[in-house]
């Protein structure tokens, strides 16, 4: 049942505090079904903290955290975690990391049999080009590919919201354009997915979400909300060439360089 | 450099790979001249040869004990006596040792209960536990198992634990995440990842039970490698004793070498 007005997340006035340092200060931040949201903010300003309360890993202070209307009490399969690092299980191949949720799991979802699975898995692979790497280790793989390997098992669970906490931070400018597109192309044609992604990266912000989100310092406010105008378009080299994209991310810069504390 | 000029070049020029080998061999090979020709002399002061036996007297009493075994066993009958009471105590303390230490790691509510107690047990030395385990079980077998048990036990329990301690933040939130049940939790994330941890406690364990048994089997069997060494220590055989000696470093040297192995094929991920 979803009232025509709801949001698919929202923060109401949401606090945290860690022992006596004041982490977020009454924020408050909403997503509608199948955008993507970026939180961009100087180190430490706890994005990462909203991102893990949208996750159920930690509950706020004072404030509510909604999705679909309804509190968030813990973790659940319908909110996917995609971690700062690949996070997949060395002893496992990507094939079995990839279906290890999804076989393991108690999903919302009715359990799929073997060939279902397996089904399942090799589309997914497939979706982020790791077709012909099913059977490698992680340790065999790139950090692009392990990264690529993690999204996969994101998807695989069928997860309505993907919450990402800087996935593609440890790689290369180059493995992280192509993961950046990646992400975009995936979450247009493998279903409504609504996404929140955390990064501190200015341009990645601007080329994958429809809304960005600017964080101050601890403690955590948001100070300005932008509407990504660049949705539209399926490839970076389109947007950043435009003059446009290049002063909203100088400008976007500059005030992230103000609100690091000096 | 000026210094260089005092520095004779034949001391500074690198050894050729011929005389890395012979160098030692030549060395070990003198001494066994010695010890075998010399010191039956009397000439080195302070040595008796009946207290130090010869090298070939060691040789001599390898045969021996190969054809005749020892104290109404044979040699290696002596072997798996020490073997079977080691490989059983620590089979025994892997099968609870681990499962335990993994359940006490991950509940740390339960952990808080038992964990102190075991770490005030275990840097006592095994052998201190050898008089009161006589005075519960006896000198029979179970009394040696037993003391081998209690060692690998709390090696291998606080070895575990360690091991799922040091399991990433992030396995657990990824099981957290997919409302993983307790039992894949800790069979397919937990137990895997803390498997590197615990096999170097299992292999510490293993040298150790095997240190073990031979102290226990000093004081009171009829059969073992620690019997055989301390018999015939008292009857002053000792040819005898270095042969025991060697043995029980051989294999010890052998279970290592199984473990390194089994770690190899099981752990293959570790370290890449």
């Amino acid at each position: 049942m979803s009232k025509p007005l709801q949001k698919k997340i929202a923060l109401q006035n949401v606090s945290k505090t860690f022992g006596s340092r004041l982490a977020l200060d009454k924020l408050s931040l909403s997503i509608e079904e199948g955008e993507t949201v970026t939180v961009i903010g100087p180190t430490g300003c706890g994005k990462t903290t909203i991102l893990n309360m949208v996750a159920g890993f930690t509950t706020p202070s004072t404030g509510q955290v909604l999705v679909d209307g309804i509190e968030v009490e813990g973790p659940n399969p319908q909110r996917g975690f995609m971690f700062q690092r690949p996070t997949l299980l060395p002893w496992l191949k990507v094939a079995d990391n990839v279906e290890f949720p999804v076989r393991y799991g108690r999903l919302q979802s009715k359990p799929l049999n073997a060939k279902e699975r397996a089904d399942a898995t090799a589309h997914y692979l497939n979706s982020v080009g790791l077709s012909d790497a099913w059977n490698l280790y992680p340790h065999q793989m790139s950090g692009g590919m392990q990264s690529r390997a993690a999204l996969a098992r994101l998807l695989m669970a069928e997860s309505s919201v993907l919450l990402m906490d800087e996935p593609f931070a440890a790689l290369d400018a180059q493995t992280r354009f192509s993961m950046q597109q990646l992400l975009k192309r995936v979450v247009k044609t493998e279903g409504l997915r609504t996404v929140l992604f955390i990064t501190h990266d200015v341009e990645e912000a601007l080329l994958i979400s429809d809304h960005l989100f600017l964080m101050s310092a601890a403690p955590g406010r948001i100070v300005r909300h932008v509407e990504v105008p660049f949705r539209g378009h399926e490839d970076y080299r389109d947007i950043v060439l435009k003059a446009e994209f290049t002063e909203l991310k100088h400008e976007l810069i500059d005030q992230l360089e103000r609100l690091v504390p000096s | 450099m000026s210094l260089a000029k005092g520095t004779s070049p034949s001391i500074r020029a690198i050894p050729s790979n011929w005389w890395r080998v012979i160098a030692p061999v030549s060395v070990v090979i003198l001494a066994l001249l010695v010890w075998e020709y010399l010191i039956p002399l009397g000439i080195v002061p302070g040595v008796r040869a009946q207290y130090l036996g010869t090298p070939s007297g060691i040789a001599e009493a390898a045969s021996e004990l190969m054809r005749n075994g020892y104290g109404g066993h044979g040699l290696f009958d002596h072997v798996r006596a020490s073997l079977f009471r080691t490989v059983t105590g620590f089979l025994i303390a892997a099968s609870l040792g681990v499962p335990l230490g993994i359940v006490l790691g991950y509940n740390q509510r339960m952990g808080a209960f038992l964990l102190p107690i075991f770490g005030f047990l275990r840097p006592i030395p095994a052998l201190a536990f050898i008089p009161i385990v006589v005075i519960w079980f006896g000198i029979g077998e179970f009394a040696k198992i037993f003391v081998i048990f209690m060692t690998a036990f709390l090696y291998i329990l606080l070895g575990a634990v360690s091991g799922v301690r040091s399991v990433p933040a992030d396995f657990f939130r990824l099981s957290q995440n997919y409302h993983l049940p307790t039992w894949p939790t800790l069979f397919r994330v937990v137990l895997p990842s803390a498997l590197p941890e615990i096999f170097v406690s299992l292999r510490t364990a293993m040298a150790l039970s095997w240190a073990v048994v031979v102290a226990s089997e000093l004081i009171a069997a009829q059969v073992g490698l620690g019997y055989l060494i301390q018999s015939a220590s008292q009857v002053y055989a000792i040819n005898k004793v270095y042969v025991g000696v060697a043995l029980i470093g051989l294999v010890g040297v052998t279970i290592d070498m199984l473990f390194q192995f089994t770690e190899r094929r099981m752990l293959h991920w570790v370290g890449r």
